[in-house]
């Protein structure tokens, strides 16, 4: 059974959601992370509504909203959702509130909102969608458990269409409590994103791209060995690869000293759109609308042989040296 | 698609025992581990809780490891059960790729997170916070090197680790898989369910008219699942087996559940159609039941709904253990293996008045003898998310 794209919301830095295209922001130097370009949310969801959600809770359920009328459709049959850190606003205020006013008189609001599966279940509330509905959170492997697992409904035919997604926001908190932890190396630049999928098991000429494989990695030692198995085992050889997002920051398995000459064109895209546990939710974005158009945004800074047309391309991606993940998304 | 799955071993720690023979003790003569607060460091002590009375080296002891500042108490709880559910089940080679670890928490390490936020304890707030944190931990300490997943959905996380491994066991891309879930207590958690005035300062009474709450608890336990061809390899003999598993959505409130407890009928119904058993093969329920207000009630009619008046033996074993959120869904599969195994039905302790809505009422005084060939084990969380798993008798 093939598993396609059908739909796409991102709301991420440097990038305009309602037209589907970078806007490279120039005031994004002003602070040592990237944050996203938000929408106007009105346009998307319930001002009522709106009002009483935090950031990530707006950027959830908005970015749900156009990847369901990306693919022409009011409801699916899943909600599957990855996140690294959760809410993690919303954490630090109801810490905040509680050591502030040492344990009283403390209101609600931010924990139920700092529970890791409120996004997932604003989404179902917005929909109506009673059906299945998971949140995973495993670090840097959060949205590739979630895609995993929706592959796997849409196999078992539990599911048509399944609503896949991954979120992490930023903070200055976080950001400080990164660098002081020593998660800022080399030029790694964090960021956050909020990237949403309709995946689903029926073949139509207005899907983006087939998702034919997906594998994750904890084991350090494997990280250059995996790439080739994992061709191997798709039937691929490097040289067919028609493009590698390639989603490393301080080391870079793919540069010239590694695996060069055979690495056909290549493209590292968190300079525009930050790291987080779940940047791959950016590349598989990008990757689905390059297969899509056959055309390479501009702002994607290009290395290697230029192919002439899009129909393979590996994402490839790597957490702090933590965890690999490899998917595998091709031409309908 | 045929696979049947099998629980080969268990692994718990709770506030009723550290291990499975002590719960099983408790169990039988229905001793709480529900207590006043002795260890967590907070100003609301008139919540009872069901601290596990160990501290974090004690643990670390446990847990066969030097003390270590940089393991959360999560880790630890995990830990502990996780080795004593692979001791159990005999697996020997711990790094087959084929075997899966899949864990639910709700807070992974909040209780070390908010000690560094306001510098009780030197380090960062960021490395031992993310829920993964602790599921990778644990893998790597024992050299589990398969297919790893951490879920974190409220209440039931646990159960829905058991839920995902059962499928990828299915599916085949795994045939074993290690599948619980752990949450030690935090204040923020403490906090968090007392601005939602959810808590009770007493003993919690499930399904009782007068109840006012829930008492939270800590724990974790863990399941080792396997396939047909696994069990005919290792040549051992199953514990239970596990037939039916479903998730569903209540999408009603983002905390309270609905009154005609639908995403509740959704999960129980559709976990019975998949175990391909009938609402009257059901031998013991054990229930959501927080004693709060609303999951009761909700819980209850959705339990109306599928049985009518023939609700079969029906008990919440929080007031035993104490709400362990991320935790609870697993602990209370163990506890259905349990009570399967040694023909048990749990006490609803603390019941006294029968809720005026509902038509039955819960089990009160500890079974023995009992037939429990097949049990549901319901587990509900915040955001609607609502699992049911169906444990059944070997043949």
């Amino acid at each position: 059974m093939s598993v396609f794209i059908k739909g796409m919301g991102l709301i991420a830095p440097n990038w305009d959601c309602e037209n589907k295209k970078f806007h490279i922001d120039p005031n994004s130097n002003l602070i040592p992370y990237l944050t996203c370009m938000e929408p106007d949310y009105k346009k998307f969801i319930n001002p009522v509504a709106i009002r009483r959600m935090s950031k990530i809770l707006k950027m959830g359920t908005t970015s749900a909203k156009i990847a369901l009328n990306d693919a022409g459709l009011d409801n699916v049959d899943a909600i599957v959702l990855g996140t690294g850190f959760g809410c993690f606003s919303d954490t630090t205020v109801f810490l905040d509130a509680m050591l502030d006013n040492a344990e009283k008189q403390l209101t609600p609001t931010a924990f139920i909102q700092s529970t890791h599966n409120s996004v997932n279940s604003q989404i179902a509330l917005m929909l109506k969608c009673n059906g299945y509905n998971y949140t995973y959170s495993h670090g840097g492997l959060s949205f590739e458990n979630a895609l995993t697992d929706a592959i796997m409904l849409l196999n078992d035919k539990d599911a048509e269409n399944v609503l896949v997604g991954g979120f992490d926001e930023i903070t200055d908190l976080m950001y400080t409590s990164m660098k002081s932890a020593g998660w800022c190396v080399g030029d790694t630049i964090f960021g956050e994103s909020c990237g949403m999928f309709v995946l689903t098991n029926v073949e139509s000429d207005f899907n983006y791209c087939k998702i034919d494989d997906i594998r994750t990695s904890t084991t350090e030692v494997d990280f250059g060995r995996n790439i080739f198995r994992f061709l191997e085992d798709n039937n691929l050889h490097i040289n067919d690869l028609d493009l590698i997002l390639e989603g490393s920051t301080d080391t870079r398995w793919l540069t010239e000293q590694k695996l060069a000459p055979d690495v056909p064109l290549f493209e590292m895209w968190k300079h525009i759109t930050g790291e987080s546990m779940t940047a791959t939710v950016n590349a598989l974005n990008f990757a689905a609308s390059i297969i899509k158009t056959q055309q390479i945004p501009d702002e994607l800074v290009i290395k290697g042989r230029i192919k002439s047309n899009y129909e393979k391309v590996l994402i490839l991606n790597n957490f702090r040296n933590l965890t690999q993940s490899l998917i595998l998304v091709s031409k309908c | 698609m045929s696979h049947r799955v099998f629980i080969t071993g268990i692994g718990i720690t709770s506030a009723i025992g550290g291990n499975v023979p002590e719960c099983l003790d408790s169990l039988m003569n229905s001793r709480h581990g529900v207590d006043i607060v002795t260890l967590l460091d907070t100003i609301h002590k008139d919540f009872p809780l069901g601290e596990i009375k160990l501290l974090n080296k004690q643990l670390c002891e446990i847990a066969g490891l030097p003390d270590d500042e940089t393991l959360t108490r999560t880790t630890l709880l995990g830990l502990i059960s996780v080795k004593e559910a692979l001791k159990n089940s005999g697996i020997e080679n711990i790094s087959d790729s084929r075997i899966g670890f899949i864990s639910g928490t709700t807070v992974g390490g909040m209780s070390r997170t908010e000690l560094a936020y306001d510098k009780t304890i030197p380090g960062n707030i960021i490395d031992t916070h993310d829920c993964g944190e602790s599921t990778n931990r644990i893998a790597s300490i024992l050299g589990i090197s398969g297919y790893s997943a951490t879920i974190s959905t409220a209440c039931s996380s646990s159960a829905n680790s058991i839920m995902l491994s059962a499928r990828m066991i299915q599916n085949e891309l795994l045939d074993k898989a290690i599948a619980g879930g752990t949450d030690s207590l935090s204040r923020f958690t403490l906090n968090g369910f007392n601005s939602l005035m959810i808590l009770d300062k007493d003993h919690c009474k499930p399904f009782d008219a007068e109840r006012r709450g829930i008492n939270l608890g800590e724990g974790a336990a863990y399941l080792v699942l396997e396939t047909e061809e696994s069990l005919v390899k290792s040549n051992r003999k199953p514990l239970c087996e596990l037939k039916g598993w479903a998730n569903a959505n209540d999408a009603y409130h983002q905390t309270a559940s609905s009154p005609d407890g639908n995403g509740a009928y959704l999960a129980i119904s559709k976990a019975i159609t998949k175990s391909g058993l009938n609402p009257e093969d059901i031998d013991y329920i054990n229930a959501h039941g927080t004693g709060t207000d609303n999951n009761d009630l909700s819980e209850g009619i959705a339990i109306e709904r599928i049985f009518g008046n023939k609700v079969p033996p029906i008990s919440s074993t929080k007031p035993l253990t104490g709400h362990t959120l991320g935790a609870s869904g697993a602990i209370e599969a163990v506890l259905s293996v349990l009570a399967i195994k040694n023909k048990l039905i749990y006490p609803n302790l603390n019941f006294k008045t029968k809720i005026p809505e509902l038509t039955f009422t819960p089990n009160i005084e500890l079974r023995t003898n009992a037939i429990v060939r097949n049990v549901l084990s319901n587990s509900f969380g915040f955001g609607g998310n609502n699992t049911s798993l169906i444990f059944s008798a070997i043949d």
